[in-house]
């Protein structure tokens, strides 16, 4: 008790009674073990990584429908609940599926044909190694990991100056999926290439740009404590969400309230990103100076490191004691880095190197479990950039260990992992659900069906230019700028107020979504409506809304038109001169299948209707503009932007 | 059918539920306040550059003691984005300022009309916060974060409490330029994106892609529809169990629908002229922002939830580091009649104790020069104020330094402003969270306290 003043009413005493019998946990400081570590080490994100057995249901309906090992957990989850799986898809739904799933494109009609005339047993299996060589394949699947990075071509805020290295991060992880490059290898080339691998250095420090592209406010320049403050923090942040998958920027304040990552730990890490900074390769500055709207950023290690030290609340106002560079010292292999002469130029591929060593578990586990999100939409862990005790627990814990450990025995082999996925009888199964699936498991958290899809604003773009064969697949290279209306220009701001100078549009107009400039203070406008990622933070998981803007964008969007036109002529061009194989050539175009004979009378319907009207207005082409008017129709169904 | 009349934007975020779900607990919209509201809407009157408040709002007539003088060491550890807090000299205010209305609010001569709704207004003069650039300033003011990419104060509202509206969007925006930080500003963030804005533009359509480009003039655009919802219902009755398949045609019935209800809600032509030059659209320096102001109101009107306007977008507005007298009374006039005659109609249709007007930039502006007759960026002590829905007219709360530089009473800081709008609205800025990067995220952010400004409730 105070020893005067007024007593503490009971409610309040009582309060810290029940605080101390409940075991008086206290918020550890940066110097006090945390009394959680208990809980922590139960935590099934933080155990090592063992190979589980492979559960062996009875019923035949499961044990009969297994084909892999994927299969026995799915199975035995469905057994246990008393569903069944799903019958298989059929081979259209599947191809189309797959070309979606592994290029972000619809099969040509060419392949449609030869795919569904092939009887052979393995043809699906060709189908899947054809894919996975493509180089459409590497950028559909550098898209997804760009989003965890927070990729962007320009620094956001008030400058939002161009970073012309972005790109060159782009193509080197395009390259990487490409060349299947081993996925340790991968992020430990991000975090350190240049340390590790320096007689590599045009790859290594493209690969290390994805710590020079991020939402930084440049104006803040006259204050470079500050903003290098900022820059680490960005870093930090995204180091812990995208390559280890937990929140780790929560401890920039304070210790994590729900993770083993003390704020100690969380300045260790920045002490390891202090020794690198970022310059503009261009001026050879490492400011950014009024007007200028581009820069070159590289990373470079500091002749002398910034000290770090631990910040009060995480301001830098508060300056505690000084933080060595160390890894969260929880996990194994953490603490303090060895220190020795040339530690400065060190830090980085310490860090590297225990992120993708066997004895931490949660690099592996993390990537794996996205791969999974990819394919399926969801993830085994449903919050990616979080398995740690606040996050969602996995749906099938033993599966994720299973494909895991499978994964780091393979060498990290994404393409391994992939057949393992896509060879399974879970991935092959119909979207269509049972009456009893969709009452005892709305959620579909047991997988008794393959979970139905709607197409990315990447893919819906790249869908309506392939449909329409105006498609360009030049891939690499700088980002490329599709012409806008003065009305979508509306939001761009520009301090000499010129918005070409922001919105330089470039004679390529029909390359794939990955290529467009991708802008942090002004996004592409025909996006918008289909969920793109937010840019600035790493995106972990694509939203997928309806809103009435998605229609506004597929009706009216004048792009959306010329390629609707393009659609047209194409059928009127290789589809003869029949109208039924015109309409048969349309439906392979957007739905990847056969017309079905009562949509082909309403089809011919509203092609008579259309032209008719055209006619009677005197206007020329008039069945080209009927045609049009189909294929503008056939880009706002749902099965158009629909990837089941 | 769920595609008939009856589908507020809210209702199709309720029929997406499954969709998206990281976790089974977290809704789309949670369409329901922790306690009664007061207000039902807003229109918030955003000052894109940052406003002077010792032009406006927050009289220093010491300052003409102190002319030509700098300021006591004390303060030399501002940051501030121009100038040196220890070296720049002190600009008295040349404008005059008067009591206005009952209560005696002061108010400077910039504004003519104003204080004819002097007693509605409740003037915050204490706000402050640390970020001295605009962008940074700019996120923090609408999202509680300075960081890019967090969900905004409008798409937190229409997140809490759904729209009202069957036709319209919940959460619309007005501007009359760019902004400085671009239109994340006034983003969604990680909130899913029925909260995102809609702009309502003062070019072209007022919606983006609200009607057919030129090339489609002569195409049958209801034919069209009716067709792609013939295959839509037809595809929908083969996957019977996806939600997403049955608000996709509600959502292109509502598209279609918006093409007329859009440009009737900003159809002035409906308005009496006494309206209309009731906010200044007979003159040309007050049309712009009359016309934007007019448009919440009928906005209001039709159950839209939340109104973003901005003024000073574009070009320098706000942003005074020159000329900062001469740019005041420009501004002054362009809004002044627009604002005093939004609070005058609302009241007059008895709108005004449902709906919360705000007023405020980013920031405010030094009282020291920048060159010759300029104002720096001040977040440190800057002025806010509010009207309508549950505000106690006639107040004055808090107070800065005898320059007007630092806000030394009753301090609020930008999450305290939040939580008071979102209490006014019927939520608990504690209880209004949504999950992501593992955290229950909320507006007022989960690092610090935040308190209700109960003194200029009513």
């Amino acid at each position: 008790m105070p020893p005067d003043g007024e007593r503490m009413p009971p409610e309040e005493i009582g309060l810290i009674r029940a605080w101390i019998e409940q075991g008086a946990l206290w918020p550890a400081s940066e110097d006090t073990a945390d009394p959680r570590i208990e809980s922590f080490r139960a935590h099934w994100a933080f155990q090592p990584l063992m190979q589980p057995p492979l559960p062996t249901p009875d019923k035949p309906a499961h044990a009969n429908w297994i084909r892999g090992p994927v299969d026995r957990f799915i199975a035995a989850r469905l057994q246990s609940e008393n569903l069944d799986p799903a019958v298989v898809a059929s081979r259209y739904e599947l191809l189309r599926r797959v070309y979606f799933d592994l290029t972000g494109l619809p099969p040509s009609p060419d392949k449609i044909r030869s795919f569904l005339s092939d009887s052979r047993p393995k043809a699906f299996a060709d189908l899947v190694e054809e894919l996975l060589g493509s180089t459409a394949y590497a950028e559909r699947w550098a898209r997804h990991w760009l989003d965890v990075v927070r990729y962007a071509d320009s620094g956001g805020f008030e400058t939002d100056i161009v970073y012309e290295q972005a790109w060159h991060y782009r193509d080197y992880v395009i390259r990487s999926f490409a060349t299947n490059k081993p996925i340790d290898r991968f992020l430990m080339e991000q975090v350190a290439g240049d340390e590790l691998w320096p007689e590599d250095n045009d790859t290594m420090s493209d690969a290390i740009a994805v710590w020079t592209l991020g939402p930084w406010p440049n104006a803040l320049d006259q204050y470079p404590e500050m903003l290098e403050y900022v820059r680490r923090t960005d870093q930090v942040t995204t180091f812990g969400e995208a390559m280890l998958g937990l929140t780790v920027g929560c401890a920039n304040c304070h210790n994590h309230k729900y993770d083993p990552i003390s704020q100690r730990d969380y300045f260790g890490l920045e002490a390891i990103f202090a020794a690198s900074e970022t310059w503009d390769r261009n001026t050879n500055k490492k400011s950014w100076g009024k007007g200028e709207r581009n820069h070159y950023r590289i990373l470079k290690h500091a002749s002398t490191p910034t000290a770090i030290r631990l910040l009060g609340r995480g301001e830098l106002s508060k300056p505690r004691g000084l933080i060595a560079p160390s890894i969260p010292s929880f996990f194994p292999g953490g603490g303090e880095l060895p220190s020795n002469n040339n530690e400065n130029l060190h830090r980085r591929a310490q860090l590297a190197k225990w992120l993708a060593s066997p004895s931490n578990p949660l690099t592996a586990r993390s990537f794996v479990n996205r791969v999974w999100q990819w394919h399926f939409g969801r993830a085994i862990a449903p919050t990616p950039n979080d398995l740690g005790l606040k996050g969602a627990p996995p749906t099938h814990s033993e599966l994720l260990d299973w494909l895991t450990y499978d994964f780091c025995q393979s060498g990290w082999d994404l393409k391994h992992l992939h057949r393992r996925i896509l060879f399974s009888a879970t991935y092959q199964q119909s979207v269509q659900r049972s009456q009893n699936a969709m009452q005892s498991d709305p959620e579909n958290n047991s997988l008794a069906s393959f979970p139905s899809r709607r197409l990315s604003a990447e893919e819906v773009w790249d869908h309506l230019h392939s449909a329409a064969g105006t498609l360009e697949l030049d891939s690499y290279g700088p980002p490329f700028v599709p012409a806008l209306s003065e009305e979508e220009l509306l939001g761009l701001y520009d301090i000499e107020q010129n918005t070409t100078k922001k919105w330089p549009v470039t004679s390529e107009q029909n390359r794939r979504a990955i290529y467009i400039l991708n802008r942090r203070s002004f996004r592409f406008p025909f996006f918008e409506a289909f969920d793109p990622p937010n840019n600035s933070i790493s995106c972990p998981t694509r939203q997928t809304t309806t809103v009435p803007a998605q229609a506004l964008t597929l009706l009216n969007n004048s792009i959306v038109a010329l390629q609707a036109d393009a659609m047209a002529k194409r059928l009127l061009r290789e589809a003869g001169v029949q109208e039924s194989s015109q309409l048969e050539l349309a439906w392979l175009l957007a739905y990847s299948r056969e017309i079905s004979d009562e949509e082909r009378q309403m089809a011919k319907e509203f092609l008579a209707q259309s032209r008719t009207s055209y006619e009677t207005k005197g206007i020329d082409d008039a069945a080209e503009r009927a045609m049009a008017d189909l294929c503008l129709a056939l880009f706002n169904t749902s099965e158009f932007i629909s990837a089941n | 059918m769920l595609a008939k009349a009856g589908m507020g934007i809210g209702a199709l975020a309720f029929l997406d539920l499954n969709r998206n779900r990281l976790k089974s607990d977290d809704p789309i919209v949670l369409g329901k306040t922790h306690h009664p509201a007061k207000a039902k809407a807003v229109i918030s009157l955003f000052m894109h550059g940052g406003p002077s408040q010792v032009d406006t709002f927050d009289p220093k007539p010491q300052l003409s003691q102190y002319a030509g003088k700098t300021l006591p060491p004390s303060f030399a550890n501002l940051n501030l984005e121009f100038t040196k807090a220890n070296e720049a000299i002190l600009l008295p205010s040349q404008r005059n300022f008067r009591r206005c209305g009952e209560s005696g609010i002061e108010m400077s001569d910039l504004f003519e009309h104003l204080p004819s709704v002097a007693d509605e207004l409740a003037v915050i003069r204490s706000c402050y916060h640390t970020e001295f650039n605009h962008a940074p300033a700019l996120y923090l003011t609408h999202s509680g974060s300075s960081q890019m990419g967090r969900p905004s104060l409008g798409a937190w509202t229409t997140y809490g409490l759904g729209s009202e509206s069957e036709e319209l969007p919940g959460y619309v925006v007005m501007r009359d330029g760019p902004l400085k930080s671009g239109p994340v500003t006034y983003g969604n963030g990680f909130l899913p994106a029925v909260h995102s804005a809609t702009e309502l533009r003062n070019v072209g359509t007022p919606i983006l892609y609200l009607d057919p480009p030129a090339s489609l003039r002569d195409s049958n655009q209801r034919r069209v529809l009716d067709f792609s919802q013939s295959l839509n219902k037809r595809f929908q009755q083969s996957y019977k169990h996806d939600n997403a398949l049955e608000s996709r045609i509600a959502a292109y019935e509502l598209a279609y629908r918006m093409q007329s209800t859009a440009p009737e809600a900003v159809d002035l032509s409906q308005e009496t002229q006494q309206t209309k030059s009731l906010y200044g659209l007979d003159q040309d320096e007050t049309r712009s922002f009359g016309t934007q102001c007019l448009n919440a109101r009928r906005l209001v009107e039709r159950g839209v939830r939340f109104v973003q306007l901005y003024h000073g977008g574009g070009g320098d507005g706000w942003d005074t580091h020159g000329e900062n007298d001469a740019k005041h009374l420009r501004n002054g006039k362009q809004i002044d009649k627009p604002i005093a005659g939004l609070i005058t109609d609302l009241k007059a249709r008895g709108l005004l104790d449902s709906t919360l007007v705000i007023w405020g930039g980013e920031f405010g502006r030094t009282p020291t020069s920048e060159g010759s007759a300029g104002r720096d960026h001040n977040p440190y002590g800057y002025t806010v104020w509010m009207a309508g829905g549950g505000i106690r007219g006639g107040t004055v709360y808090g107070a800065t330094d005898e320059f007007g530089f630092r806000a030394v009473e009753d301090r609020v800081q930008v999450r305290d402003l939040h939580a008071t709008i979102l209490h006014l609205l019927g939520l608990d800025h504690a209880r209004l969270t949504y999950y992501f990067q593992g955290l229950e995220q909320r507006l007022t952010q989960i690092d610090g306290d935040s308190r209700v400004i109960r003194e200029v409730i009513s």
